[in-house]
């Protein structure tokens, strides 16, 4: 049983716009109706002649010399993507404020919107500033020349994908006493602090950020975005509490969606599936204004597109590129399932080509022993893992069904380590990491690290929400790190309570729980190969009403290193399949030819519903325990990861025509 | 206007504008927040409500709609402070994440568990169509809601 659960079902959670304070000023933003264009007039509310600051990034060095523009607060000249803020509006009635936002004048002298990344690299530069639409360009690898028998040749894409948590992004800020107090649904409390106390120019010890329960985030809750800097501001100015809670339109036209992905690779091999090079480029279309993860992110595709396997040669050029869209974000996965489709998706050509069977050209390109990447990218042999995964979802009888099957591997963002805090208070031990938890079921690892290490039963510890006030410093919850890094931290952050209490002779867990200990940790920790966790997909697809294609069984094998909860990983990995399946089908964030999203509604967005959910084969196995000391891997994105190779391939395998585009084309069905 | 509803067996009036949303008063005016928005047009079900009886999304109507009828909210689906059949296998199957959607499945899942005849996987899968998990995969809300239908 969980309290935190038992507490959603009884309707008393604490989401965003649960929270309220009397006098509490609604906030509205009055975004963009263009995607492109100069803006002749604003008239009404808060505009960027009032409000003129710049979002920032972290990685200031990195943006030196670069091409790299940071999305302003508000629009100053001219606008950039449908959907970018132009003047806020605030009311002490939610309903009023809507009203006034509407009283807003805006008037544009519209431009040609630049679109795809073909447009972009074609088009003149959308920042009049820079040279070139080009943010920023990587090589990863080294240039080689193979003669190689087999050169095959293929263009692949991800269309961009909105993150749509159920709950929308939200924020309360109130300034009070001199201190400017924020709660807000987030994954890191950290860069919030961090975001608002750069770009307004505060003391950190004049800001805390607090975390109310976050319905879900998958990437969309982890930056500073405009709003918050309004509402924060506007709450400085007024002395009063400020509440924005996003409507869905508005996180489809301005929340930062993920992939938006595209491959020109060429696979190199012998005769007999060797696989002997893989060059090619990445483009990413970063949408109009740029940050650190966004722009890198063609570089953090091609450093991990070797996946498990062995191949000797790698060159890849990664660009990332301006169009006139909302600025990209992370999205589940971030990287990795780019990667992993744009190779495995190139494997099935060239086995395809030696009329071979897919997984033997697998098994055959897997190391023996450690093998670094030209990418840099180290990975531990995995032959023995997959092999044993293909038995145990007895591949003879998939294969008879058509499957398609993936290999992978899920790397963990450990980069930066991860904080954790213990503290015994009133008879209990209450919990805080520095990765903020949106109930993926943190506490579940949480309650088993301190009853494994202080013998205190699970029912006696509480996993608290983020704040930055009680653990003054922590990254945050992303890129499947939690497990591994807050584990890590939480880990070592008991030892040391566990010494204090032997100590002080304490030897009952209800003398340590009547004590008042406690205890912080910070971890700072680096990857190692044996983070990284190995995954096998398959997936059996159907075509539904003669029409539709569907995916009706999925089967996953997946290493999560040792197990620390395995309801909360079986939900995290049936989540993310059903995620990555429903990316293949019809989940995407399009565009109209005027720069305008298609979709204005959630259903519209092309996500799963129940009926879509197919039959689930999970199996959770442990290839070796990870550095860490409790043993965990990462498992977050697991699902995302392995099922869009594996749903593709079941699918052209029923209808014979190639797949290298999500969502697939239903004209491939004609 | 003077809008009176009767939810969760108490009466709240209040002088509100015609164009209030119901879940907007059964939130602020009434104060219950474990009815959600989720989206406001009807395609996530976290607003979802027992009107009469029968389960319905109250981001699409208006408060003034309901007059006259018994409202049951999530916090009403059972005896004070306490979980129903549904509630609770949900909980102990730990089949939700962030929570969010509680009200939703809670809603659905008590109706279907109430009000459909011969029970099995794809009936559940139908009638919870309507409602959105962002977490799951809804595999274990499938079979939890299922398991506690049959056994209804």
């Amino acid at each position: 049983m969980s309290e935190r659960t038992e507490k959603f079902l009884k309707g008393k959670g604490n989401f965003i716009d649960d929270i309220t304070f009397p006098d509490m000023l609604y906030l509205e933003i009055v975004r963009s109706r263009k995607a492109h264009a100069k803006l002749l007039k604003v008239k009404g509310g808060l505009t960027a002649d009032n409000l003129d600051l710049t979002l920032i990034s972290t990685g200031e060095s990195y943006r030196k010399g670069k091409n790299y523009e940071v999305e302003p607060v508000l629009a100053k000249e001219k606008v950039l993507y449908y959907g970018q803020p132009v003047s806020a509006v605030y009311d002490k009635d939610r309903y009023k404020a809507k009203d006034l936002a509407e009283t807003v004048e805006i008037s544009y002298e519209e431009l040609k919107p630049v679109l795809t990344i073909e447009d972009s690299l074609s088009s003149k530069p959308i920042h009049d500033s820079k040279k070139d639409n080009i943010v920023s360009s990587f090589e990863v690898g080294k240039k080689f020349s193979l003669g190689s028998k087999i050169k095959l040749s293929d263009e692949l894409f991800m269309e961009r994908v909105l993150p749509n948590p159920l709950e929308t992004r939200g924020i309360v800020a109130f300034y009070n006493s001199g201190k400017l107090n924020v709660w807000i649904s987030t994954q890191s409390v950290y860069s919030i602090k961090n975001g608002l106390t750069r770009i307004l120019g505060l003391n950190p010890e004049d800001i805390n950020v607090y975390q109310s329960d976050t319905g879900g985030a998958f990437g969309s809750k982890s930056a500073v975005y405009p709003e918050y800097v309004i509402a924060s501001y506007l709450s400085i100015k007024t002395k009063k509490p400020i509440k924005w809670i996003e409507s869905r339109e508005e996180h489809i036209s301005s929340t930062r969606p993920g992939r938006g992905a595209k491959a020109q690779l060429k696979i190199y091999g012998d005769e007999k599936g060797k696989i002997e090079g893989i060059e090619g480029k990445i483009l990413v279309d970063v949408g109009a204004f740029a940050d650190d993860l966004s722009s890198t992110s063609p570089s953090w595709i091609g450093y991990q597109i070797t996946g498990p396997y062995m191949i000797e040669n790698v060159f890849i050029e990664g660009y990332s590129v301006y169009t006139n869209k909302a600025p990209l974000g992370p999205y589940r996965g971030a990287g990795r399932p780019e990667a992993t489709f744009f190779i495995e998706r190139m494997i099935d050509l060239y086995a395809d080509y030696l009329g071979l069977d897919p997984v033997d050209v697998r098994l055959k390109n897997l190391p023996e022993k450690l093998f670094e990447s030209p990418t840099g990218l180290k990975v531990l042999p995995s032959k023995a893992f997959f092999e044993e995964g293909i038995k145990k979802l007895n591949y003879a009888e998939l294969k008879k069904n058509k499957a398609g099957v993936s290999f992978g591997i899920l790397i963990p963002a450990v980069y930066g380590g991860e904080s954790a805090k213990i503290k015994i208070e009133s008879g209990a031990v209450k919990v805080w990491l520095g990765g903020n938890a949106h109930w993926q079921r943190h506490e579940l690892f949480v309650k088993r690290i301190i009853k494994e290490v202080l013998g205190i039963p699970e029912d006696k510890v509480i996993l608290m929400n983020g704040n930055t006030s009680e653990l003054e410093k922590g990254i945050g919850t992303w890129g499947s790190r939690s497990a591994i890094t807050a584990g890590y931290a939480l880990y070592k952050a008991a030892l040391a309570l566990k010494e204090k209490v032997e100590k002080m002779g304490l030897k009952e867990p209800q003398q340590v729980l009547s004590s008042e200990l406690s205890s912080e940790y910070y971890e700072n920790m680096q990857l190692d190969p044996s983070m990284i966790s190995f995954l096998l997909t398959a997936a059996i697809a159907e075509i539904d009403e003669g029409i539709k294609p569907a995916i009706k069984e999925i089967l996953a094998y997946y290493d999560v290193g040792e197990p620390l909860s395995s309801e909360a990983i079986y939900g995290q990995i049936t989540g993310g399949l059903l995620m990555g399946i429903q990316e293949v089908l019809t989940e995407a964030l399009k565009y109209d030819e005027k720069g305008k999203p298609v979709a204005e509604t959630l259903s519209a967005t092309g996500i799963a519903y129940s009926i879509n959910a197919p039959k689930y084969d999970v199996q959770i196995t442990s290839f070796g325990r990870s550095s860490a000391p409790h043993g965990a891997k990462g498992v977050g994105e697991a699902g995302t990861v392995g099922a869009p190779p594996a749903s593709a391939r079941a699918i052209e395998n029923l209808i014979k025509k190639r797949i290298n585009s999500l969502p697939i084309n239903l004209d491939l069905l004609a | 206007m003077k809008i009176k509803l009767n939810i969760n067996g108490t009466d709240y009036e209040s002088e509100e504008e015609p164009r209030m949303l119901l879940v907007d008063f059964i939130r602020d005016v009434a104060g219950l927040k474990g009815t959600h928005v989720g989206c406001e047009t009807g395609s996530c079900g976290a607003c979802m409500v027992l009107l009469d009886g029968m389960p319905v999304k109250s981001c699409l109507m208006l408060a003034v709609q309901a007059e006259g009828k018994k409202i049951i909210t999530i916090e009403g689906l059972s005896e004070k402070n306490g979980l129903n059949k549904v509630q609770k296998a949900l909980s102990e199957k730990k089949a939700l994440q962030c929570g969010f959607c509680a009200a939703g499945f809670s809603i659905i899942g008590t109706w279907i568990s109430e009000n459909e005849k011969n029970i099995d996987d794809k009936k559940v899968k139908e009638g919870l169509a309507g409602v959105v998990c962002r977490c799951s995969g809804y595999d274990t809300i499938i079979k939890t809601i299922t398991e506690v239908a049959k056994n209804e």
